[in-house]
């Protein structure tokens, strides 16, 4: 989108449907790798899943999984939730069970199934508007 | 890993971007809507600035007043230089052979010059020749974005939107990817979104658009909570920015994104060799035998063709021409570079011509309205260095469904090739009463001719050229 002063002049900022594919492409591409690089980091490190153990779902870790959701809510698009705030996590919380339940079935979810979850959490953060209007 | 969204986006080489405000899309068609005839549009661009002389705007080179005597330049400012550029092109030597030395090639009511080959002229019939169109500059963009956009450009910045953007956006939008351009510049002001073009240089860059890049695809389940995420997700935050309609326009953009990626339909694009048995007849009829020939001009027109006949765009806007800019030593490359161009265009319209419109009785020629530019002309005559320099005189094709064919309208004087007036609904020069033809003219003509609206230009009071249509 640079201009090079010689053909374009102009700074293309528009978030074309190309602009929105590649951005997808990326989230999906980052997100896999960064949700794979977290298994093997000491919790305190991991980007992702920062305040839940590697197997924790809704089920199993609520609180665990809403606090985790603020964390990266206030990561990725620099929006703090209250403590108390548990409604505005509703469909990013919807996002991670669908996905860990989709992947796992009727079995219990083991920790591939729940970095599943949080990949699908990562996507859906960084193709929100939000993660690109700041 | 990433420490900031910044570092995250850095790090995959991708760069942030801001939103400009956008109208609200269309809704996502088929190739075209049950019932009604589809419309196609080709946009042809020879970049560069042609020599006229050589293809829309011929001369006969026998006579006098067109060549020079005892090195004095002609005395009608016209100089063919057929003779020159056959001393270096074979294909110029044959032609001014079976034209008896004068290097025009006519058929039907319409003539050619001698870069114009046969697989161009046998659509002779179908073709209308715009001549002495007064492109108003000599510098490349501003041409160039004149004929694309309709309107004279600020500066060097496009002014409105192009006339691929301006169909697509009338005509719905329609196709897997409604409007592709193929090393061309395009321009979207104020339109919907979903009209805007995506820009390819070649069949690479396709299949980068439509397939995922790989390890980015998500189980099917992750995927569907995802989109339910984005099809539902409204925040107080995205209310707070969409002030301006950015938030809006940022969604619209994100839904249209998902037909981007058709796999499937990918594999119309995956040229190489050997030659996939499902793009055979495309190579033949392009002519592709060897890898080099994927990136020549007729391995754009190649894409041009199969997105059209696949559903996959309605508008196409390709360069099939270019370094035509000879200042110097035009004898052996200008003819080359547009011969090349031409031949090209030739096989893309037989291969438009060879394929039916589904649930159609038409085929995709028969639904094609076509504009086929360069942003000006070249002088007409041979400058110091043996070149030719900018022209403001300039020519351009057109042909579609409401266009008549073997028509010529307008023409440049003989002398110095300079600009005349016309009555636009006679075709006839009237110096008096008439007026110049324009960019603008062309495309409301065009537009007009295929049911559009081209009330966008009106503060350009263009004039419909009503001889060249078809009642």
């Amino acid at each position: 989108g640079e201009p090079d002063y010689i053909n374009v002049v102009d700074e293309n900022l528009e978030a074309s449907t190309l602009y929105q594919k590649f951005m997808g492409d990326m989230a999906r591409d980052g997100c896999t790798r960064t949700a794979n690089a977290d298994g093997a980091l000491a919790q305190n490190n991991r980007v992702l899943m920062r305040f839940v153990g590697l197997t924790d779902t809704v089920t199993s870790n609520r609180a665990g999984v809403d606090s985790n959701l603020r964390y990266l809510k206030l990561r990725f698009h620099g929006v703090k939730v209250a403590p108390t705030d548990t409604a505005s996590l509703d469909k990013l919380r919807t996002v991670f069970d669908s996905a860990v339940r989709g992947v796992a079935g009727t079995n219990t979810p083991t920790a591939a199934h729940v970095k599943e979850g949080w990949r699908a959490v990562c996507v859906a953060l960084i193709t929100a508007p939000e993660y690109h209007l700041y | 890993m990433f420490t900031s969204r910044r570092g995250f986006l850095e790090v995959l080489g991708l760069a942030t971007g801001g939103m400009l405000l956008r109208n609200t899309p269309l809704g996502i068609g088929t190739a075209h809507a049950a019932g009604t005839d589809p419309k196609f549009m080709l946009l042809v661009y020879f970049s560069g600035g042609w020599d006229q002389l050589l293809s829309l705007d011929p001369r006969n080179a026998a006579l006098t007043q067109y060549q020079r005597v005892s090195g004095r330049a002609p005395t009608s400012g016209i100089e063919p230089a057929y003779a020159q550029t056959a001393a270096e092109t074979p294909f110029v030597d044959t032609v001014m052979t079976t034209t008896g030395g004068t290097g025009v090639q006519t058929r039907g009511n319409l003539t050619f010059g001698p870069a114009v080959p046969d697989t161009m002229l046998n659509h002779s019939a179908d073709l209308c020749v715009i001549r002495g169109m007064n492109m108003d500059t000599l510098t490349h963009e501003v041409g160039r974005r004149y004929l694309l956009t309709g309107k004279f450009p600020r500066g060097l910045a496009a002014s409105g939107s192009s006339l691929n953007t301006v169909v697509s956006a009338q005509t719905g939008a329609l196709g897997d990817i409604p409007n592709i351009s193929i090393n061309t510049e395009s321009y979207n002001e104020g339109l919907n979104p979903a009209a805007s073009s995506v820009r390819v240089a070649s069949y690479r860059d396709m299949l980068t658009v439509m397939q995922p890049q790989s390890g980015t695809v998500l189980p099917a389940t992750s995927e569907a909570a995802v989109r339910g995420f984005e099809d539902t997700d409204d925040t107080c935050e995205q209310h707070g920015y969409d002030v301006s309609g950015l938030v809006t326009a940022f969604k619209d953009s994100r839904r249209l994104s998902r037909q981007l990626a058709q796999p499937a339909k990918a594999t119309l694009f995956d040229f190489k060799f050997p030659v996939p048995a499902g793009l055979t007849d495309l190579f033949t009829a392009f002519n592709l035998n060897v890898s080099g020939d994927l990136n020549t001009v007729r391995g754009r027109a190649a894409v041009a063709g199969q997105a059209l006949v696949n559903g996959v765009s309605n508008v196409i806007s390709v360069e099939l021409a270019n370094g035509l800019d000879d200042h110097f030593d035009l004898f052996s490359q200008q003819a080359v570079s547009q011969r090349d161009g031409w031949d090209a265009l030739g096989r893309l319209i037989s291969y438009l011509k060879g394929k039916m419109v589904p649930g159609t009785t038409k085929n995709f020629w028969e639904c094609t309205s076509m504009m086929v530019f360069s942003e000006f002309s070249r002088t007409p005559l041979i400058n110091t260095r043996e070149g030719r320099d900018h022209h403001l005189t300039s020519s351009c094709l057109v042909a579609g469904p409401g266009i008549k064919g073997n028509t010529v309208f307008g023409a440049s004087t003989n002398t110095g090739m300079g600009i005349q007036k016309w009555n636009f609904a006679t075709g006839a020069v009237d110096a008096s009463a008439g007026a110049v033809i324009r960019p603008a003219d062309v495309h409301a003509t065009l537009l007009d001719s295929m049911g559009l609206s081209y009330s966008h230009r009106s503060h350009q009071t263009p004039r419909v050229i009503g001889a060249i249509q078809k009642p």
